[in-house]
């Protein structure tokens, strides 16, 4: 059974318990697919075979075959590439907030942890008044005594 | 010159878009997600919000964008992005590292008068004083003690049973509170015991030296005795009438109560809770049951699946908030520990649910033969051949050997979910933790499978929990979560302070 | 009750004078630093002389070299002896200072600001006036004798008086060490760590300043002051004084701008300015600009109680100490009135009519004097409380 295809997912069950997924690499990054069967590795035999058609293929095979005391109810592949898909999709918009946010965080963290780096920097704007303005008197400065560090 | 009036459209971003400051997001039930930022603060948003914000289709003036902004998720150019705020935050959430190890925990004896279904040492008759921590090994543990950065250190006494080795107890108190105080460091020392062997002397010391109690209740007498038999199969009223004891010698604030969960136990939360409530205790732990030491040999008495004691942990959670609905004060440790930390700015350092990982960095323990261990557990897994988690030995290493050396080296790599797979993407990191230890004896590396691991879905079945009840926004709920975050009682929560 | 008044100055008075009231004659030797004010001016020249100042009510005509004056004054009945006042020679203004018998006393720094806040009570004017203001100011402490329990420095914004300020705060710090000292700001400048260092530096024993903050959206609180880049200032300047051990306490004037994302607020508080000692959710006032405002300002207060109530609840609840100034017990609700206080300065207090039969009206703050003009149309003569209305 060929399943429906959404952006650059496509999905084909092969029996109850196992299917293959094919992804466009143009937009589920390595990264993100990755992170997705990661989580699944738990539920699945996941394999990730050459494909020469330049898609990425993902065979999954479901782990439990049976019913047992601790799992009375099978998962149906079509809930397991259902969820899978989402998870898929969660990761991808992961890796594009790590993208824009990577050297933010580092920079947080090393404030965080510097002993002199946080509060040092010049602050925005301005404080001046219109009587300042015109004529800076001595406010202008104690400002000025301020100095950045590690000039 | 007249000043102008301006409109608010001068005020907000000159430039359309915004940009992204570091968050997490994960779904829950009922069609909604949890967007957690960098320092644990979240928004709990209809599901679709976190594709939407990232994506850039938030529309500028709505309630949920100026939400996100002022909470450091996104930042346009109406205001500077203030990273420094979020560091001070983000250094204030980590506040418990400062000062490196400050629970040392010292076995004093591994000789006790109980044989706990899941206790976590070798069971040793009282005549073999060979299991006994000897004097000079004592005087190097507490030497090494005092190496720690710490200003406030804890001194923790178990074993075995430590009131067996009383002579071991006076012979370290007074050596530890003189080199506490010629390093200019605070000191509280805490026994845990079973107090059946506790005379009145014994108190009267503990009560004169200012040294807390931690003792064992599992609830009422059929779970308690059943978990922890002694000869007499006694151990319950033995327990209650030195709980009394010791609350009329040391005063009430100075004994506490720990209980530990069994197979049993999990039948009967409602009942544990309510032999807590009729002791008039206003903290109980419900702890899940550690699977090392013994509990693994005798795995048919204890073994017990993980869904179990959510059950039970959810059951007896309802009824906890019930009985302080109806004014009891009673804080359930665990949802405490979490609720500091998704709810407060401060962080929170309970060694077995922290990022780094408290082993070695937060708690030490000094066996009674001189061995030093990263946790608690890594002494039960020693008992049982694994010394993996043996950072070094009082005689044998310095201070600098033990945390350079590479069992703590290896053990610190795996220790900051930050960077573990599947936690590094997790919206849950900042309230959740890492176990390298753990993972090390349930899933044989300490690194951990996610998917797989039982210290990952307790931790977040019972996060997404609490925000469940959060997102309830029960004004009396919050009164009470914050009166346990307080360690105070409902009706204190919510005065009015001074003008 | 009156501050101020005015007259015609004589043409010799060309300085301004501040002196001490006295509504007697007093001996030669007694003179000093006195400002005589009187409706009869004594004939005899001899009995003025010495006097700093003279302020009379009569058409006083004759040239008095060596004694300011301003006559024809409007009103003197407000002017008490040993109130301290300020005669100013260009327009003949004469303005109370301090005195001595009451708890609401005031030092003001200057008329300059550097934000133009929408419902400023105390409108900004853009003249220098640092340096007379610093003198007067340091007159004034020069001439109080007994120390005053709290005192408050205000404006204007304070800390446009640079150096000045820290003269005033440390003449105050020396005189009087035990009272109490609040200083309104806008609190943008603590943003600049030197300027901080120097405050700090003082060491005051007894000091805390009351800082504004309107919202957790940069855009609305900047909108608000009517200042860009306020908001990120003002938070960093809470941190920078946090870092440098000064005492904080954040002030939200409540109106229909504010009150939309209030509860926003609260949480924004506890999560960032946990550091603050206390927390004022402030009525407003209907003077200055606040009326020419109006139509963006104005909810009735009886119609706001939900967020207040929340916001109270939040961040009391977190163990954070918050008041509630400026509001009438009976548009309270009761669960509030803890929180309470009777927050108006003496001399523009009132009670409407209403308020006469009103049974809690000793614990009510009552109103502004301006306050006739506009207030809520839910006020009411309230029962007698049968619990302690400060009473959890």
């Amino acid at each position: 059974m060929i399943g429906a295809a959404a952006d650059g997912f496509k999905s084909e069950v092969v029996s109850n318990l196992s299917a293959t997924i094919y992804l466009d690499p143009r937009i589920y990054s390595r990264e993100a697919i990755l992170k997705a069967c990661y989580w699944f590795t738990n539920v699945a035999y996941i394999q990730i075979p050459e494909s020469p058609d330049g898609r990425i293929a993902i065979q999954i095979r479901l782990r439990q075959t049976v019913p047992t005391l601790e799992e009375p109810q099978l998962e149906r592949i079509e809930e397991f590439i259902g969820e899978f898909c989402n998870s898929l999709l969660d990761f991808e918009l992961r890796r594009q907030v790590e993208t824009e946010t990577a050297s933010l965080k580092q920079l947080i963290l090393a404030k965080a942890f510097s002993e002199s780096g946080v509060l040092e920097d010049e602050p925005p704007g301005t404080i001046a008044d219109p009587v300042e303005n015109r004529k800076p008197t001595s406010l202008v400065q104690i400002m000025k005594t301020f100095t950045s560090p590690k000039e | 010159m007249a000043r102008v009036f301006y409109p608010v459209e001068s005020y907000s971003a000159s430039e359309a878009g915004y940009r992204l400051l570091p968050f997490r997001f994960l779904r829950l039930e009922s069609n909604k997600e949890l967007l957690v930022n960098q320092v644990g603060e979240f928004v709990v948003a209809p599901f679709g919000t976190a594709q939407a914000l990232i994506r850039k289709q938030l529309t500028r003036g709505s309630d949920i964008y100026a939400t996100f902004k002022a909470k450091q998720f996104i930042a346009d150019d109406s205001s500077s992005p203030l990273l420094d705020l979020l560091a001070t935050k983000y250094r204030t959430k980590y506040g418990f590292i400062e000062g490196f190890t400050k629970l040392h925990i010292f076995v004093v004896t591994l000789r006790c008068d109980h044989s706990c279904h899941y206790c976590q040492v070798s069971r040793q008759t009282a005549d073999k004083s060979t299991y006994d921590m000897s004097y000079e090994t004592a005087g190097k543990s507490v030497e090494l003690m005092m190496k720690s950065p710490a200003r406030h250190v804890t001194l923790e006494f178990q074993g075995g049973e430590p009131l067996l080795a009383f002579d071991v107890i006076r012979y370290i108190v007074p050596l530890a509170k003189r080199r506490a105080e010629a390093l200019g460091k605070d000191l509280d020392i805490v026994v845990t015991t079973n107090l059946a062997n506790a005379t009145d002397d014994m108190l009267f010391y503990l009560r004169d030296e200012n040294i807390k109690i931690s003792t064992s209740l599992d609830g009422p007498a059929f779970i308690h005795n059943a978990n922890r038999p002694r000869p007499g199969n006694n151990s319950y009223e033995l327990t209650i009438k030195n709980i009394e004891r010791a609350r009329k010698i040391l005063g009430y604030s100075k004994v506490a109560a720990l209980m530990t969960t069994t197979q049993l136990s999990l039948q009967h939360p409602t009942e544990i809770i309510d032999e807590y409530v009729r002791l008039d205790f206003h903290s109980i732990f419900l702890r899940p049951l550690s699977p090392y030491g013994f509990a693994v040999k005798t795995k048919k008495k204890t073994g017990y699946q993980l869904d179990n004691f959510l059950n039970f942990y959810r059951t007896g959670l309802a009824h906890i908030l019930q009985l302080n609905r109806a004014g009891y004060n009673l804080a359930e440790v665990y949802a405490k520990i979490l609720l500091t930390k998704i709810l407060t700015p401060d962080g929170t350092g309970f060694v077995d649910l922290q990022s780094p990982a408290g082993a070695g960095i937060n708690v030490l323990v000094y066996n009674y033969d001189g061995d030093v261990y990263a946790t608690d557990e890594s002494r039960m897994l020693a008992e049982m051949g694994d010394h993996t988690f043996r950072l070094g030995n009082v005689w044998t290493h310095s201070h600098k050997d033990i945390f350079t050396g590479d069992p703590f080296l290896n053990l610190v790599s795996a220790s900051c979910n930050q960077s573990l797979t599947g936690c590094s993407d997790c919206a849950l990191q900042p309230y959740c933790g890492a176990d390298p230890i753990y993972n090390h004896t349930t899933q044989g590396d300490i690194f951990g499978h996610r998917p797989t691991s039982n210290f990952c879905k307790r931790n977040m079945t019972i996060i997404k929990y609490l925000f469940d009840l959060i997102s309830k926004q029960d004004s009396e709920l919050m009164r009470i979560f914050f009166a346990w975050i307080q360690n105070s009682s409902l009706s204190e929560v919510s005065k009015a302070g001074p003008s | 009750m009156r501050l101020s008044t005015a007259g015609v100055p004589s043409i010799s008075f060309n300085r301004p004078v501040v002196g001490k009231v006295s509504r007697e004659l007093l001996p030669k030797g007694k003179r000093t630093q006195k400002i005589l004010v009187t409706e009869e001016v004594p004939t005899n020249t001899a009995e003025l002389i010495g006097y700093s100042g003279l302020l009379t009510t009569t058409d006083f005509q004759q040239q008095m070299e060596l004694v300011p004056t301003i006559s024809s004054v409007q009103s003197i009945d407000h002017l008490r002896t040993n109130d301290i006042i300020a005669m100013e020679p260009k327009n003949g203004f004469v303005r109370t200072l301090y005195r001595p018998d009451s708890n609401h006393n005031v030092i003001f720094a200057t008329q300059r600001c550097n934000s133009n806040c929408l419902m400023c009570s105390q409108p900004p004017q853009d003249r220098d006036d640092a340096d007379a203001l610093v003198r007067r100011n340091l007159q004034l402490i020069r001439l109080i004798e007994s120390p005053p329990k709290r005192l408050v420095i205000t404006g204007g914004e304070p800390t446009l008086l640079g150096e000045g300020l820290f003269t005033i705060i440390a003449a105050l710090r020396d005189k009087f060490p035990q009272t109490y000292l609040h200083m309104l700001t806008n609190g943008r400048i603590f943003a600049w760590p030197a300027f901080t260092a120097r405050l700090a530096e003082l060491k005051h024993p007894d000091f805390m300043l009351g800082i504004p903050l309107y919202s957790d959206d940069s855009t609305v609180h900047d909108y608000v002051v009517q200042a860009q880049g306020a908001f990120d200032q003002t938070v960093i300047g809470f941190h920078q004084l946090a870092r440098y051990g000064i005492r904080i306490e954040i002030r939200v004037v409540l109106h229909a701008i504010t009150i939309l994302r209030l509860t926003q607020l609260a949480e924004y508080i506890y999560r960032n300015l946990t550091f603050a000692e206390h927390i004022a959710l402030m009525g407003l006032e209907n003077i200055g600009y606040a009326p020419r405002n109006m139509d963006r300002l104005w909810i009735d207060p009886h119609d706001y109680q939900d967020q207040l109530e929340s916001a109270v609840e939040i961040l009391s609840t977190r163990g954070m100490n918050v008041s509630i100034y400026n509001h009438q017990l009976c548009v309270l609700r009761r669960s509030l009135w803890k929180f309470a206080r009777k927050s108006i300065s003496d001399w523009k207090n009132i009670y409407l009519d209403a308020c006469q039969p009103c049974g809690v009206k000793n614990d009510c703050g009552g109103f502004f004097k301006w306050a006739t003009k506009l207030h809520s149309n839910h006020i009411h003569p309230l029962p007698a409380a049968r619990t302690p209305v400060s009473a959890e």
